[in-house]
């Protein structure tokens, strides 16, 4: 009957989930069950009964529930042999041979007799590694999604995307990582860092002080490189080295104690605007590829943020040009119309008071309407162009034989004209003779002198100069040469875009900024080119090469009538004044 | 009108334009009317003909290379015993605004009539 009982709780205590086994009050072990036998290691129950008490003990290292160590004093089989009661506890253990982290719940039940002495201590161990690594992904999860809708939310609440981002840096800080850097690329594609975040502000004053001494330009990501990102799980000491060339720097970022990172490159539109790195360090966490997959998720989110605030701002600006340039062309219109007003008013009055006006008077003032109306004219061909320039399209152009030189000295003397105090001064070969279209290239000629006069406010001399150059093919080569208020360093890159003029004279000096753009449009179509150099406060100089043109085949030649007509009226035009 | 307050011959206007036509048209209409003219094309030579010449009236149009209306108009104001009334002419916006920052007695947007310019001169000159 007894030994009935005995096998079949043998049976039980076999097929039952937990590894357990009972000791005497003296700590030996009286019996362990298979279960207890394969959790501790060993190959048999013999085997595990015959080992010395702590052996068993030796191959794990013991942690609590947040990863402290754990004397073996504290386990509930140990508690139970000292006089304690039933306990239970979640035990964290690394197996030292592998380093494999695994948990446990442990119990530890004492079992007295009738008179109260300890008999056996009974421990249990459950393994409950899968339900705790479930719960733990579950809560980082929940972390990531939380995190992620907030900074959804920053990232749709504003336009201004530096403040944005810099937002974002100190949610990560607070849930995701102990350092967070935003990292961007400006205008002119050079790395600037836009945020840093970390808990301990001393901490951020550190960084932006490296920032100050190793600018992120000096070396730049690999992420921004590749647009790929990049997962550190492990900072190793060697991987510290190879990344930082500068000893000094090496010894900083070693005093920080980096454990694991990663850097996301921001992405949008298939272009990389910068980086997002999260860096772990006192939280001791590491990094996996599911917190790298999150990593790139926020950063996508972040890179549409900014690209989308970027091209918002673009479009402001394009508004804001549109609206400059439409007060721009109306000015540049209500002059002439002015002058054609003003001059026919004066006629009539004469007309009315005296019933004649005098042949002298009367030629001059339809000299000077028809000098208005063809300068309205070039305004509005020039418009047309700017329309055909902001859809793309080619000018047609219209070849006749064309002085270079005559041509440059006529605008000269009328650029001169509205002028006292600057001198245009032409130096030229007597003629340079060529096919062009003759209109486009005046306009080109009158845009650059008026703009000489225009942006040396302080007078002084322009000079134009002509020659032939020495290279094939064929070329002229026209400078225009002014020593006025030049053209800001940063500028220089887009100064030929369309609408774009000089930051140091929008709001003082009026100009509608396609002089430029349409200058270059007809000199490229010319199969020429424009080059402006500039220095503020010193003056600028603009080269233009004109290839001796010959109209390509096929391309529409301007009829001898219109070109005799355009000829008589410029020289009606220097005659009038 | 203008008939009941007839302009002394002496009386002198300045005209500083960049527009040569503008220039040519305003300085007939003004002698016309016996006015002494003189015209000047940007704020320089503006600014230097008016301490050689003390002109009774200046219209100033707004646009101008070498220094705009606003650093003319503070010359033409600054120089002692001078200050002659301002009649502001412009093809920009924000006329209104514009001239009364730089003290004109008056403003015309272009194109314009010449009668409104004359009634607006001989204003001008009486409000002296």
């Amino acid at each position: 009957m007894v030994e009935r009982l005995e096998n079949l709780l043998e049976s039980i205590l076999q097929h039952v989930a937990d590894g357990i086994v009972v000791r005497d009050p003296a700590g030996r072990l009286l019996y362990a069950n298979d279960l207890a036998v394969r959790m501790t290691g060993y190959a048999s129950a013999a085997e595990l009964l015959a080992a010395p008490p702590t052996g068993a003990l030796d191959k794990f290292e013991l942690l609590d529930d947040a990863g402290q160590p754990l004397p073996p004093e504290a386990l509930p089989g140990r508690l139970a042999l000292h006089g304690g009661t039933h306990t239970e506890t979640v035990i964290r253990y690394r197996i030292r041979e592998t380093g494999v982290e695994r948990w446990s719940l442990v119990a530890g039940t004492p079992i007295y007799d009738a008179a109260g002495n300890l008999q056996v201590v009974v421990s249990s161990f459950r393994d409950i590694t899968g339900e705790v690594t479930a719960r733990m992904q579950a809560e980082a999860a929940m972390v990531r999604q939380t995190f992620l809708a907030e900074a959804s939310q920053e990232l749709a609440a504003s336009l201004d995307y530096e403040t944005t981002l810099a937002a974002i840096a100190r949610l990560a800080v607070r849930q995701f990582a102990d350092w967070c850097s935003v990292d961007l690329l400006d205008e002119a594609g050079v790395l600037r860092r836009l945020a840093v975040a970390h808990v301990d502000p001393a901490k951020v004053e550190l960084a932006n002080e490296l920032v100050r001494r190793y600018p992120p330009a000096t070396n730049p990501p690999r992420a921004l490189q590749t647009g790929q990102a990049e997962l550190y799980p492990e900072i190793s000491d060697a991987l510290l080295q190879a990344s930082i060339p500068d000893p000094e720097l090496l010894a900083i970022i070693r005093g920080l104690g980096l454990k694991s990172s990663m850097a996301v490159p921001l992405n949008a539109r298939g272009r990389t605007l910068g980086v997002l790195s999260f860096i772990a360090a006192e939280s001791g966490r590491r990094y996996t590829a599911d917190d790298l997959a999150f990593a790139e998720q926020l950063a996508s989110r972040a890179a549409l943020a900014v690209e989308n605030a970027r091209l918002y701002q673009e479009v402001q600006q394009a508004l804001l040009t549109r609206d400059e340039f439409l007060a721009s062309v109306s000015h540049d219109l209500r002059n002439p119309l002015g002058a054609l007003k003003a001059t026919s008013q004066v006629l009539q009055r004469q007309l009315t008071r005296t019933g004649a006006v005098e042949p002298a008077r009367l030629h001059a003032a339809l000299a000077n309407v028809d000098t208005t109306t063809n300068r309205m004219a070039a305004l509005i061909d020039m418009l047309m162009d700017v329309a055909r320039l902001q859809l793309g399209q080619p000018l047609e152009l219209v070849y006749g034989q064309t002085d270079l030189v005559a041509l440059t000295r006529r605008i000269a003397e009328e650029v001169q004209q509205i002028t006292t105090h600057h001198q245009i001064q032409v130096d030229a070969a007597t003629e340079l003779v060529g096919e062009w279209d003759a209109r486009r290239i005046e306009r080109v000629v009158s845009n650059l002198l008026e703009n000489a006069v225009k942006y040396s406010p302080g007078g002084g001399a322009i000079v134009a100069t002509l020659t032939r150059g020495k290279d094939e093919p064929a070329e002229v080569v026209l400078t225009f040469e002014d020593h006025g208020l030049g053209i800001p360093e940063h500028d220089l890159p887009r100064i030929f875009e369309r609408f774009r003029r000089g930051s140091n004279v929008v709001g003082r000096i009026g100009g509608t900024g396609i002089g430029l753009a349409g200058a270059r449009q007809i000199v490229e179509q010319h199969g020429g080119t424009i080059v402006v150099e500039s220095r503020q406060g010193a003056g600028t100089t603009v080269t233009v090469r004109l290839p001796f043109g010959h109209a390509p085949a096929g391309a529409p030649v301007l009829s001898e009538i219109q070109a005799r007509r355009d000829e008589g009226s410029s020289k009606q035009e220097t005659s009038a004044t | 009108m203008m008939d009941a307050l007839p302009p002394a011959p002496s009386r002198r206007v300045m005209v500083v334009d960049d527009d040569p036509q503008l220039r040519q048209s305003l300085q007939w209409a003004l002698e016309d009317e016996g006015f002494a003219v003189e015209t000047a094309s940007d704020g320089v030579e503006a600014i230097a003909q008016a301490a050689t010449q003390a002109p009774d009236l200046v219209i100033l149009d707004m646009t101008l290379p070498g220094g705009d209306g606003f650093q003319v108009a503070a010359a033409l104001q600054a120089a002692p015993g001078m200050a002659p009334p301002i009649v502001m002419i412009t093809a920009d916006g924000h006329a209104a605004e514009k001239a009364s920052r730089i003290g004109a007695f008056g403003y015309l947007r272009k194109p314009f009539d010449i009668a409104d310019l004359l009634s607006m001169i001989h204003q001008g000159l009486a409000s002296r």
